[in-house]
């Protein structure tokens, strides 16, 4: 075989390769194609000879030579092609690759050590012939989905090895594809496309389709999701699959994409047709498929492909998973068409022992691997993974987890279904890893990993995800849950080396240690407190987003382990926290959270949606109080957890269910809020067309400011501040449930005692001024604008109702506060806050404070009501007698009754 | 429901004919129940004509079958006379030409390197076809063998038969029993002479073996381009046995035999072939 590779890439220069021998070495090539399909065992073996270097010597040489017609990738395909014998001799040199990524993950270290997947996505970039492009899509798909084979291996969990294709630059190549595949729409390029949308899942990338999606209106992005379902029912199999795929992708996108003000119920109409379609047409052909995949009955009307069947046995629940996923309305279409009913066996039957597949007979010994260490990693391949059949015994079970975690996010008929089904048991079994001395080296020792032995990282999260929203249901968590121990293996996965893991194992512990879950003693026991308290406590300054994303939910966590807790409890959490820690972090340790305020002109921030009490995503259709407020709903990670706040926070929020945004710009007031999720970064790149005054509001409209302030929003800086506001929230929260109950005096005590009333008032204060103004002075900041900006009003809402909680202690306590007048000052604006909640929470804290604790207070009552005189609470809360919203008026009317009896 | 209550008067027309024909005997009056009856058939008939595809469809119908079946000529032919537009991609019919014909003339060697180079992964991935083509391969190598004139051919002659097992089939055979079988009896090919060998093995050696083969591969090529694996013809003759079927085990009245029109014998046999009326 030795000759054969000379003859591919005869050494020394090939610039001026004659016509002759490029003809040779495309004969060389394809002769070494027909030697390697569909046997492994030689795919070895001419790894082991130097291949790998060979092909990227071969593809890279000619992409240089071939660079004068490089071509727009982005443009039509030119109508007449000239096939040349350096096509030709790429074509096959790429036909080879793909076959031996075929091999499986044994073959993946050698090809990434030699650069391949860059080489494909050059080779990629620089044609429009269809063949070879295909071809080259078709061998980045193959060595991508043999990487995912490898990175469910138990045995290299710290391997380091990471194909990452979608750079910018691929991305741009990719979506220059799909945009000229969807102009024409030719077999091959469908084809194209089902291997592209494959790439991209096996990322779990939405990029690709955010950056087609971007930009178009609402009918083009229907019209895509029609011409997707029309697609998906055209086609058979794992091709369906694909084209339900990319529709779910489409919409995904879409939704998170979702922010036209301008013609509002024109577009909401617009986009409910959307859903509507896909509940009555797409979804069930995914339940369908799931249905198929569960009965083991083949896709097609006859296929002889096993291989297209497998596929669809492994991908068809977490399609559906993916169609469904934050939709309350699509997953009751799912469960409607059977979901349920046949995701469930998948589940089950993924535990069911395999035969391991009997290995292939060499005519030759094989050679050991004694001298595979001296070679040079390109000539080596690694180790083959887990065993096929256990591999897709785990890709089967993930995907059914997945599509479980999605049918159970919302309805709890849904959850009590699962239940019934039985498939509780298999949640918990899927929550054990692999025991970490496991190696899939070992079957040489005639031990072979079983579908049995343990679960894959992705099954793992997968677990945590469908523990996480099955436990949302309270009588669940009271029954089966606890009955199938789920507490423990939850507990362990807290201490996974997978910092994904853990952060999934944070997110399911969320609900597990709410005060009425049967699981918060024994987790307490196992020592849930110090693990947490660890976790929030660990990630590094300036870290990435991952490790913030576990500290909020750690603390989150942390906070409902707070409600209702005995004291000992309460003490020793904030000890193991350390007080000065949590102060640390509700001022928020990095202070260029707060630079963001330097909006020029005092920017219109479009806002987020704030999660909302009950989780829901926010209505758009209701119009808001000021009816001119932007508020978008956006797929961040961080907003994924947000329902699991409706049991968190103690009873003035409790009963707050119904929906709604973010209120930026308050016409009435001229008043400025930053979004929950801190939107309004517009730095001078991006300043908006338009100032933003009453007046001019529609023109901000335009998709050119929508854009970007989408591109802002995609920064990493921004994010990074999302998630610090979200940390400091659940700071607040924290100490809020602290206070909150019976124990509120003796825990305000210890809090004075441990940080000292300044401090805790002065921060508190500096969560309701004026961002980026020194609360100490009320004056100077960063912003010279009229307005003021405030904070989020997710972190308004926490500290007023920190603010109830003191005003609830002891009469001196409540005298304390009435003392702060540097906190009264900054509070009284809120009085007029867009966001009801804000005002209701005010009014709360008005009402304790002038509340007469017994006969001795009446002295101490009446001098604070004059305080809040004084400072214009009073006239505040009797502005909102008038309130637009009944529950502010109520609150508003208790309050001005206190009031005159004192 | 109204069908189904529609079927069931059917049904008892049927049975009252049936009665009514013993007693018509001995009577010879024209037997109205008789004509209820044929007339069930009659509105059968009628309906199937009334039934009046559009020759545009019907010619779509079969410029498929040419292009799914591999016949680019007759395509080519049938599109310039029905004026539909040609077949898109000739040159992909061809190329499944070239393989049915290699596969057909026993040149698996070709048939394989044609395949591989319209796509490798059809091979790579269905471990099954490759395997069968690998397996006429050596019915073709063992055949040239035992067609050499001349008595038993000398062991030494299964030389390049022994070799091309070795590397070629063996190292799958463990991996299924399915191929294992397979394995053996193609070799066991080599024991026998041909005159001795019982029908499993002579069907080996049928040519039949290579067009069953050469049609699944056309099905792993179309299904690899995302084409409809089977012309569309076959499914709506399957679609119509089906129906059929379902409806006499509704016992809807159908003529017993309803001929496709694909065999002259269905032209002449009877058109009426209810064994009741005669």
């Amino acid at each position: 075989m030795a000759d054969t590779l000379a003859a591919i890439y005869p050494m020394g220069s090939m610039e001026a390769l004659p016509e002759v021998e490029l003809e040779a070495q495309a004969t060389a090539l394809r002769m070494l194609k027909n030697e390697i399909v569909g046997h492994d065992q030689r795919k070895e073996r001419q790894v082991c000879d130097g291949v790998v270097d060979m092909l990227v010597g071969v593809l890279s040489l000619h992409q240089r030579t071939t660079g004068s017609r490089k071509s727009d990738a982005n443009g039509p395909t030119p109508v007449t092609w000239s096939w040349t014998q350096k096509d030709e001799v790429r074509l096959q040199a790429t036909f080879v690759i793909c076959t031996l990524a075929n091999g499986g993950a044994a073959f993946v270290p050698p090809l990434l050590a030699a650069g391949m997947p860059q080489v494909l996505m050059d080779s990629l970039a620089q044609t429009t012939a269809p063949r070879l492009r295909t071809a080259t899509l078709q061998a980045l798909w193959n060595i991508v989905s043999a990487w995912s084979a490898l990175q469910v291996d138990p045995g290299e969990a710290a391997s380091t090895v990471c194909v990452d294709i979608l750079t910018k630059q691929g991305i741009d190549v990719l979506s220059g594809i799909l945009r000229s595949t969807l102009s024409d729409g030719a077999h091959i390029q469908q084809l194209q496309l089902r291997l592209i949308a494959d790439i991209n899942q096996e990322r779990r990338g939405l990029s690709v389709f955010e950056s087609i999606t971007q930009g178009g209106d609402v009918d083009h992005v229907n019209a895509l999701c029609s011409w997707l379902l029309l697609l998906a029912r055209s086609m058979q199999g794992h091709s369906r699959l694909v084209a339900l795929r990319l529709l779910a992708l489409v919409n995904n996108a879409v939704d998170a994409d979702s922010f036209d003000v301008g013609h509002r119920s024109e577009y909401m109409q617009k986009n409910r047709e959307r859903k509507k379609q896909i509940a009555l047409l797409g979804v069930p052909l995914a339940a369908k498929l799931v249905q198929m995949a569960s009965e083991g009955r083949s896709s097609g009307s006859d296929r002889s492909a096993d291989h297209d069947d497998m596929l669809v046995k492994e991908q068809a629940c977490n399609v559906l998973a993916l169609l469904v996923r934050d939709f309350d309305e699509l997953q009751v279409a799912a469960v409607d068409a059977g979901a349920i009913k046949h995701v469930c066996p998948i589940l089950k039957k993924s535990f069911d022992p395999v035969p391991p597949a009997k290995p292939m007979w060499s005519a030759r010994r094989t050679a050991g691997n004694a001298d595979s260490t001296s070679s040079p990693p390109t000539r080596r391949p690694g180790s083959q993974g887990l065993p096929p059949e256990t591999l897709h015994a785990m890709r089967c079970r993930q995907g059914a987890l997945q599509a479980l975690a999605a049918l159970a996010e919302k309805e709890d008929v849904h959850r009590k279904a699962i239940v019934e089904a039985g498939v509780v048991p298999c949640i918990f079994d899927s929550l054990k890893p692999f025991p970490p001395d496991y190696s899939t080296d070992d079957k040489r020792r005639g031990q072979v990993v079983g579908p049995k032995d343990g679960n894959t990282t992705a099954v793992l999260l997968a677990a945590c995800r469908a523990a996480k929203t099955m436990a949302r249901s309270v009588s669940l968590l009271r029954t089966s849950l606890i009955d199938a121990g789920i507490a423990k293996p939850i507990f362990q996965l807290l201490h996974h080396a997978d910092p994904e893991v853990q952060l999934a194992a944070t997110d399911a512990c969320i609900n597990l240690l709410l005060e009425f879950s049967p699981m918060r003693e024994d987790l307490i026991a196992e020592g849930v407190v110090k693990t947490l308290c660890s976790q929030a406590k660990r990630c590094g300054l300036g870290g990435a987003n991952g490790d913030l994303r576990l500290r909020v939910s750690s603390l989150w966590a942390l906070k409902h382990l707070m409600s209702a807790s005995p004291r000992e409890i309460k003490v020793k959490t904030l000890e193991e926290l350390g007080s000065g820690w949590l102060i640390g972090i509700i001022r928020g340790e990095q202070q260029q959270a707060r630079e963001y305020v330097s909006a020029p002109g005092g920017g219109v921030s479009v806002g987020l949606s704030a999660p909302n009490a009950a989780g829901e995503r926010v209505d758009l259709l209701n119009p808001q109080s000021s009816g001119m407020d932007v508020d978008v709903d956006e797929a961040d990670p961080l907003a994924e957890e947000d329902d699991e706040q409706q049991y968190g926070n103690d009873e003035e929020c409790a009963n707050d269910e119904e929906g709604d945004g973010e209120v930026m710009f308050d016409i009435s007031s001229s008043t400025h809020y930053q979004a929950s999720q801190l939107r309004s970064t517009l730095n001078k790149h991006h300043h908006p067309p338009t100032s933003p005054t009453a007046t001019q509001v529609p023109a901000f409209n335009s998709r050119r400011y929508l854009s970007s302030v989408r591109a802002i929003e995609q920064t990493p800086a921004l994010r990074a501040q999302q998630a610090e506001v979200a940390v400091q929230e659940q700071a607040l929260d924290f100490i809020r449930n602290l206070l909150n109950g019976e124990d509120c005096a003796s825990m305000f005590d210890h809090l004075l005692q441990l940080i000292g009333a300044g401090r805790i008032f002065d921060v508190l204060t500096e969560k309701l001024v004026p961002v980026g103004i020194d609360p100490a002075t009320g004056s100077g900041g960063a912003t010279s604008s009229t307005r003021p900006i405030y904070g989020p009003s997710a972190l308004i809402i926490s500290t007023v109702n920190i603010l109830t909680h003191i005003a609830n202690a002891l009469p001196r306590h409540k005298q304390l506060l009435i003392a702060q007048k540097p906190l009264l000052k900054a509070w009284l604006p809120h009085f007029i806050h867009p966001d009801r909640k804000v005002r209701v929470a005010c009014v709360w804290a008005v009402n304790s404070l002038t509340w007469i604790d017994d006969e001795s207070d009446r002295r101490d009552a009446r001098q604070r009501a004059q305080e809040l005189r004084a400072c214009g609470i009073e006239g505040a809360v009797r502005r909102l007698l008038g309130d637009e919203d009944l529950d502010v008026r109520e609150r508003a009317r208790t309050g001005v009754r206190q009031f005159e009896q004192l | 429901m109204a069908l189904g209550a529609w079927y069931l008067d059917l049904h008892e027309c049927r049975h009252v004919a049936r009665s009514t024909d013993t007693h018509l005997k001995s009577s010879s009056t024209v037997s109205p129940p008789s004509s209820i009856m044929r007339s069930t058939h009659a509105s059968f008939t009628r309906k199937v004509e009334e039934m009046k595809p559009s020759k545009s469809d019907i010619n779509w119908v079969i410029m498929d079958y040419l292009v799914s079946e591999g016949y680019p000529g007759a395509a080519e032919k049938f599109a310039q006379e029905t004026n539909l537009p040609g077949p898109v991609d000739n040159e992909s019919i061809r190329e499944r030409v070239r393989v049915r014909n290699a596969i057909h003339g026993g040149r698996l060697d070709e048939a394989i390197e044609l395949i591989n180079e319209i796509d490798p992964e059809i091979l790579d991935n269905n471990h099954l076809l490759h395997f069968h083509l690998l397996q006429l391969q050596l019915i073709e190598i063992i055949r040239t063998v035992l067609a050499k004139p001349g008595s038993n051919p000398a062991a030494t002659d299964f030389l390049p038969a022994i070799k091309f097992a070795t590397e070629q089939l063996s190292p799958r055979a463990p991996t299924d029993p399915k191929y294992q079988q397979a394995l053996e009896r193609t070799m066991a090919l080599m024991i026998f002479p041909p005159e001795k060998m019982t029908p499993e093995f002579k069907e080996l050696l049928d040519e039949e073996l290579r067009r069953k083969v050469a049609v699944d591969v056309n099905k792993a090529i179309l299904e690899s381009r995302g084409e409809r694996s089977e012309a569309k013809i076959r499914q709506l003759i399957k679609a119509r046995a089906w129906a059929e079927q379902e409806a006499k085990a509704a016992k809807v009245d159908l003529p017993a035999y309803i001929p496709l029109g694909l065999d002259a014998a269905d032209e002449l046999g009877g058109v009426d072939g209810d064994a009741m009326v005669s």
